[in-house]
């Protein structure tokens, strides 16, 4: 088994451009939940009592819900990026638990990839919401002495973000994958199903901050 | 260009792509959905509302109904009842009537029996007096009875007048002796040369007389005959004078 921990192995060239191990992961799993979703809206619209029609209702709600509660006032968008990088997350965590699939968190270019549209995320939102100077403005608060703290924090957190899913991704990946070179196919189940629920978490987990992030930056006005 | 920088870049466009279609194919429908299921929620429960105002007003209305039809019935059933106890009570008057009627019925009917029974008393009694008397008549009788009985019918003859008792005709159970034939051919006067004797049976002692003016009986059949007449006619009298109105019990 040849296990990594950073670099990503290259597959084809399409022209000039590499495809990456990565890129093939994260593309079919888009493709499955884009399927999947695609299959719960036909239910949704055609049988809106069907048990999978409930699922979609309790799964946009919960996002409308968590996203309400953070921010304190209802956000589509914000809600709809919630609930994008939830299930993408989650799916891709749990795609690397089939053998010889490699999670695309599993790559540190994913989750920076993924921090980096959040970091991005946070001054459209304020920007958005409260325009471009009062949302400077709070960079400025309480003392403009602080504003390189507020630079350095949104770029840390950004950091802790993406180092965060693939730390955690990325180790789980390899001690499965060490304790099935060492142990044989059904010792590591139990890691496996340890992994999962840490993947599970770690989406949780990546999602809830990135909506805080961006209610702050909605709400920085008002504080 | 640079794997890693390759992967980073398509992963970042990849997600947003991936948000983007989410956005526009699972979760902008899906909400629509739930404010469609929303709206319909709250249009149902409106409904249900309005529903249940008009029942309740319904329920009102059949109640209101129910207590009017209730005290309706409550006055039929009055009304019913007094019709029912005024015929109750016309008919038991025409019971009473009826069993007064029959009373009075059977009054007169006993009081009739009462009569009939007296009458048969009296007329056997009558009978049984006749009868008495002429055993006695005859048992005593001799040519004195005998004598005195065809005097006595020769002093009933002088009462009429001797012109118009024609024709005559005697009659005698014991053979008459002549001065007996000539007391009573003295009596008769001008119509003794009518007169016809006769022999005849069941008068016992003394003698008949027919007459065109009536008939005289001085036997002792026409004693005992008179006897009985005379009792039937005082039992008579007597049931005549009394009360009409007496009880079954008292008859």
């Amino acid at each position: 088994m040849n296990l990594r921990i950073f670099g990503d192995p290259v597959l084809f060239h399409l022209g000039p451009v590499p495809v990456t191990e990565t890129m093939v992961s994260s593309t079919v799993v888009s493709l499955l939940l884009i399927t999947v979703a695609i299959t719960l809206r036909y239910i949704v619209c055609s049988h809106p009592e069907h048990w999978l029609s409930v699922v979609a209702f309790m799964t946009v709600e919960s996002f409308d819900n968590l996203v309400e509660e953070i921010v304190g006032r209802s956000h589509t968008v914000v809600s709809t990026l919630a609930g994008s990088l939830f299930l993408f997350i989650a799916a891709c965590n749990i795609a690397g638990q089939f053998p010889g699939v490699h999670p695309a968190t599993g790559s540190l270019a994913t989750t920076s990839a993924l921090a980096v549209v959040v970091f991005l995320s946070v001054p459209i939102a304020g920007i958005q919401t409260n325009g471009v100077w009062d949302y400077l403005k709070h960079y400025f608060r309480p003392n403009p002495l602080l504003m390189p703290l507020h630079v350095i924090s949104e770029l840390s957190r950004t950091l802790a973000l993406a180092v965060r899913l693939f730390g955690n991704i990325m180790s789980g990946h390899l001690v499965v994958g060490l304790l099935v070179a060492l142990a044989g196919f059904l010792v590591p189940i139990p890691i496996m199903a340890l992994d999962l629920l840490i993947g599970l978490l770690q989406a949780y987990i990546f999602t809830i901050l990135s909506t805080v992030y961006i209610g702050a930056a909605i709400s920085a006005v008002e504080e | 260009m640079s794997p890693t920088v390759t992967t980073f870049l398509f992963e970042a466009a990849n997600f947003l792509v991936f948000a983007t279609v989410l956005g526009w194919l699972f979760f902008k429908p899906v909400r629509q959905a739930i404010t469609n299921y929303r709206e319909k929620f709250e249009a149902d429960n409106q409904l249900a509302a309005q529903n249940l105002a008009e029942a309740e007003k319904v329920r009102k209305e059949i109640d209101d109904t129910h207590a009017h039809l209730q005290a309706e019935m409550n006055e039929l059933r009055a009304s019913e009842l007094e019709v029912i106890r005024r015929q109750a009570d016309q008919i038991l008057m025409e019971a009473r009537a009826a069993a007064d009627r029959e009373r009075e019925q059977s009054h007169l009917q006993a009081s009739r029996m009462s009569d009939v029974q007296q009458d048969r008393l009296g007329e056997v009694s009558a009978m049984v007096t006749a009868e008495m008397v002429k055993r006695l008549l005859e048992q005593i009788g001799g040519p004195d009875l005998q004598s005195s009985l065809i005097q006595s019918a020769c002093q009933r003859l002088a009462s009429f007048s001797q012109d118009s008792i024609a024709p005559v005709k005697i009659e005698s159970s014991l053979p008459l002796s002549e001065e007996q034939v000539t007391e009573i051919k003295d009596a008769l006067g001008s119509a003794a040369t009518s007169a016809d004797f006769r022999m005849v049976d069941g008068l016992g002692v003394g003698v008949r007389i027919s007459t065109a003016k009536g008939l005289i009986d001085a036997s002792a059949s026409g004693l005992s005959q008179f006897a009985r007449q005379s009792l039937v006619k005082e039992m008579q009298r007597q049931s005549n004078n009394d009360n009409p109105n007496q009880s079954v019990n008292d008859v």
